[in-house]
């Protein structure tokens, strides 16, 4: 089930009514049952997976923590990681695996043929989501850093929990797990506090990451017909369409899980005002980033190894990190590229003295050069991120700086959404319009989040807001979110599905 | 939770009204944009049907009807006023026969001649609908509720095609059968089409086929057709059941087939069937542009047809 649909609208509430309603014995049984039909909508047979995956992290934990021996525990932990790594690679990483192995063959001369082998699974729906979930809490349980859950079915819902079972944000099992064993009475202001966010994540996704991925996509899926602005604009596009998409379902998820009285973890935190790479990665998918630290850089021996071993260290987490989002060279390409990021950042700080101005005004300025430095940086990344071959990738390396024509680029647009949405002039208008506008509101957004994380004891920009015009803001959400739905459902029969959904 | 639901349920309602305020400021506010189309001959029908006050034949079908039946000719020999309100396939039979409701009274004859396929299918375009109803919004009324979601889904497009009519000046009227220019001011077909403008080789992948045989009426639209005519009934109306004007080179059922396609509505639809499918079918001379649409020739001899069905029926039953 999506987040963008209209059977979310009716389950939803549902599950809130029923959750609010129900003695508290039975409140976890229903939301594992929730979860397990909300999983259920897309690809019932899969929810087998998430079972199979949780009764195997529940069952390690089991063993670890009753074992005595440190090698016993090391081995079933071991075994847990194997299958549950084993399983995501068969379903995620296997035809990439044998196709790129049938490249070396061929180019070795060696008459060995793996297209037999391909599988025509589809890849489960937040497969590497609900595994690296289930997979922290064993490796948790090995640390001793929590005790095994005794309870499978607040366990089962830990892996399930549906706000956050496709996409995110992965939780920690010291955050999530002990919620599910407090009672949870209904909270006037947890629920207009998560509702608010739920609406502000369908504005990021519905309204601006939906809006803008039909240029986007348009632009991409079409690369050679494309140069100069056309590309600029479209990898500029898609920086914000992917931070919308991703963020607004984390959104989404967060705000969804507040109306019942769970806290999940934060997964942004204005990523594209970062002033460094490592600062950016501190600020986007936080609850991966932290992920990879925790239970792979640090394991890895983290930077307590010397320099150069914190350089391979870093390189390798970014490498399984690009991995981890895709089965194709591109994302490994990408994922190298902010190794590289990393590392370059590491020799600078290494070698050069920070450069500290007098002067409020230059410091500002330098403040500003990093941010812009850093965005261009993490938009070259993008490409290839978003191309869909890495032939596409090189391409817009090569051409997005040729034949810069403002006159084109406007043709461009036009010609690309009319050809993609309507042959209508107002309806380009106001989709030029709205991007514009879009983009400046999220902006405006940003800074000010940006101002509170620097300042936490800055107001909320709802606080000093009146009653009315906070009704009037979320009336206007909703009209435009309601409006880009009808759109998308009507043009293109369905809404935009989530990006991170393939991951 | 009573504080959250009232508070939830007034911002439900203020989303309702904006939204049915943007509905009325695209229908009615922004005006007749598609006056001069085809399809918007439906609204001269539909207002022509509901000022006649004399008992009247109300025909219902798709273009068949709007290319096949002269009205004046079926007032003359049946006696009876002629509301065809016939016009376009894609309108959905549904949505063409719900508009007849608009004013079926005591003794009106209603005449279903839908076309062959739509016996069987309940396809309908929410562009058509919607353009041709433009800003005669009492017509939304006689929109089926399942078609609703299309209705909805297709609205941003006919806003904007609106806002594109609405801001760019009027183009001079396109010549030719289909504009609504062609119709009088009763949405009946006023244009001569003297010849036949059919290929000579009636190719199926162009003009489509017409199959009848006893699998091709579907249980939705029998139960449709029994229920409408138990309104007519209500209504003290008749409701009888005819054939369109079919191309000969396009059916491919055999007699057998046809016959078992009579049949299986005899059997199953409550409202007496007063033609033969056979009587209905054509050769090309009589034919203009498809194979249901009838030339002037053609549209002469088909209400004479029909008129003969009408009127044997009358002097049985009625008269």
């Amino acid at each position: 089930m999506n987040f963008n649909s209209i059977h979310y609208l009716i389950f939803f509430p549902a599950v809130v009514l029923g959750y609010f309603i129900i003695p508290s014995k039975l409140k976890n049984i229903f939301l594992l049952i929730s979860s397990y039909y909300f999983y259920m909508c897309w690809m019932p047979q899969y929810a087998l997976l998430i079972f199979f995956s949780t009764v195997c992290t529940y069952f390690a934990g089991y063993l670890i923590e009753k074992e005595s021996k440190v090698i016993s525990k090391k081995i079933f932990l071991g075994i847990n990681i194997v299958i549950n790594i084993g399983i995501l690679f068969i379903f995620k990483y296997f035809n990439f695996f044998t196709s790129s192995l049938q490249s070396i063959f061929n180019i070795l001369n060696i008459h060995i043929y793996l297209s037999d082998l391909h599988t025509t699974f589809l890849l489960p729906a937040g497969i590497s989501f609900y595994t690296f979930q289930a997979l922290g809490y064993s490796i948790d349980v090995y640390r001793k850093d929590i005790k095994h859950e005794k309870n499978f079915i607040n366990y089962a819902l830990f892996v399930s929990f549906f706000p956050q079972l496709v996409a995110g944000p992965i939780e920690r099992s010291k955050n999530l797990l002990p919620q599910f064993s407090t009672d949870h009475k209904f909270s006037y202001d947890n629920a207009v506090i998560g509702l608010r966010r739920i609406l502000f994540g369908m504005f990021k996704k519905v309204a601006i990451a939906d809006t803008i991925a039909i240029y986007v996509n348009c632009v991409f899926n079409n690369i050679t017909n494309f140069t100069g602005l056309t590309l600029l604009i479209a990898i500029f596009l898609f920086a914000v369409q992917i931070y919308c998409d991703f963020s607004g379902y984390s959104d989404i998820a967060i705000g969804s899980a507040k109306v019942l009285g769970f806290n999940l973890m934060d997964n942004f935190k204005t990523p594209y005002f970062a002033v460094s790479i490592s600062e950016f990665w501190s600020r986007w998918h936080i609850s991966l980033s932290t992920w990879f630290k925790d239970y792979v850089y640090i394991p890895l021996g983290g930077n307590k190894k010397g320099f150069k071993r914190k350089l391979i260290n870093l390189f390798i987490v970014f490498l399984i990190s690009g991995l981890w989002h895709g089965a194709s060279w591109t994302f490994v390409i990408w994922g190298a590229l902010h190794g590289i990021y990393r590392i370059a950042e590491e020799l600078y700080r290494h070698s050069v003295k920070p450069l500290d101005f007098r002067y409020s005004l230059f410091n500002r300025l330098k403040y500003v050069f990093k941010v812009i430095s850093t965005f261009a940086m993490v938009c070259f990344g993008w490409i290839f991120f978003r191309a869909n071959t890495i032939n596409d990738a090189f391409y817009i390396v090569k051409n997005c700086f040729q034949n810069i024509n403002l006159l084109q680029g406007v043709y461009d647009a036009y010609d690309i959404i009319s050809s993609s949405v309507m042959k209508s002039y107002s309806f380009v208008l106001l989709y030029i319009i709205s991007v514009i506008f879009f983009v400046l509101t999220l902006f405006i957004i940003e800074l000010r989040q940006n101002r509170k994380i620097q300042n936490p004891n800055q107001d909320t920009i709802y606080d000093k807001l009146k009653v009315s015009t906070r009704w009037f803001i979320y009336w206007g959400l909703s009209i435009i979110i309601i409006f880009c739905f009808i759109i998308q459902n009507g043009i293109f029969g369905q809404t935009g599905q989530f990006i991170y959904f393939r991951f | 939770m009573k504080k959250l639901l009232s508070r939830s349920f007034i911002f439900i309602f203020i989303i309702l009204l904006t939204f049915l305020l943007l509905f009325l400021f695209t229908t009615v506010g922004l005006g007749a944009q598609f006056q001069e189309s085809y399809n918007y001959v439906i609204n001269n029908k539909y207002n022509y049907l509901i000022t006649e006050k004399e008992p009247k034949i109300i025909i219902i079908s798709g273009s068949s009807g709007a290319f096949g039946i002269n009205a004046k000719q079926i007032e003359d020999g049946v006696g009876y006023k002629c509301a065809n309100i016939s016009l376009h396939a894609d309108f959905g039979m549904k949505f063409q026969t719900e508009i007849s409701k608009g004013n079926i009274s005591k003794d009106d004859i209603v005449v279903i001649s839908y076309e062959i396929v739509h016996w069987n299918n309940s396809h309908y375009s929410a562009e058509l609908i919607m353009t041709a109803i433009d800003n005669n919004i009492q017509l939304y009324k006689y929109v089926p509720t399942e078609e609703y979601v299309d209705i909805i889904r297709y609205f941003p497009t006919y806003l904007f095609k609106k806002l594109d009519l609405a801001m760019k000046p009027k183009s001079k009227e396109q010549n030719g059968v289909y504009r609504s220019s062609a119709f009088d001011e009763n949405g009946n077909m006023i244009m001569e089409r003297l010849e036949c403008k059919l290929n000579e080789v009636v190719d199926k992948e162009i003009y489509g086929e017409i199959v009848m045989n006893d699998q091709v009426v579907s249980e939705e639209m029998i139960n449709y057709v029994n229920e409408f005519n138990d309104y007519v009934n209500s209504k003290g109306a008749t409701l009888l059941i005819s054939f369109p004007p079919m191309l000969d080179e396009a059916v491919t059922s055999s007699k057998d087939d046809i016959a078992k396609f009579q049949a299986y509505l005899e059997e199953n639809i409550d409202a007496p069937i007063i033609s033969n499918p056979n009587d209905y079918i054509l050769e090309r001379e009589y034919f203009y542009d498809t194979i249901y649409h009838l030339n002037s020739k053609g549209e002469k001899l088909r209400s004479d047809i029909l008129i003969r069905d009408i009127n044997n029926y009358l002097n049985q039953h009625i008269n």
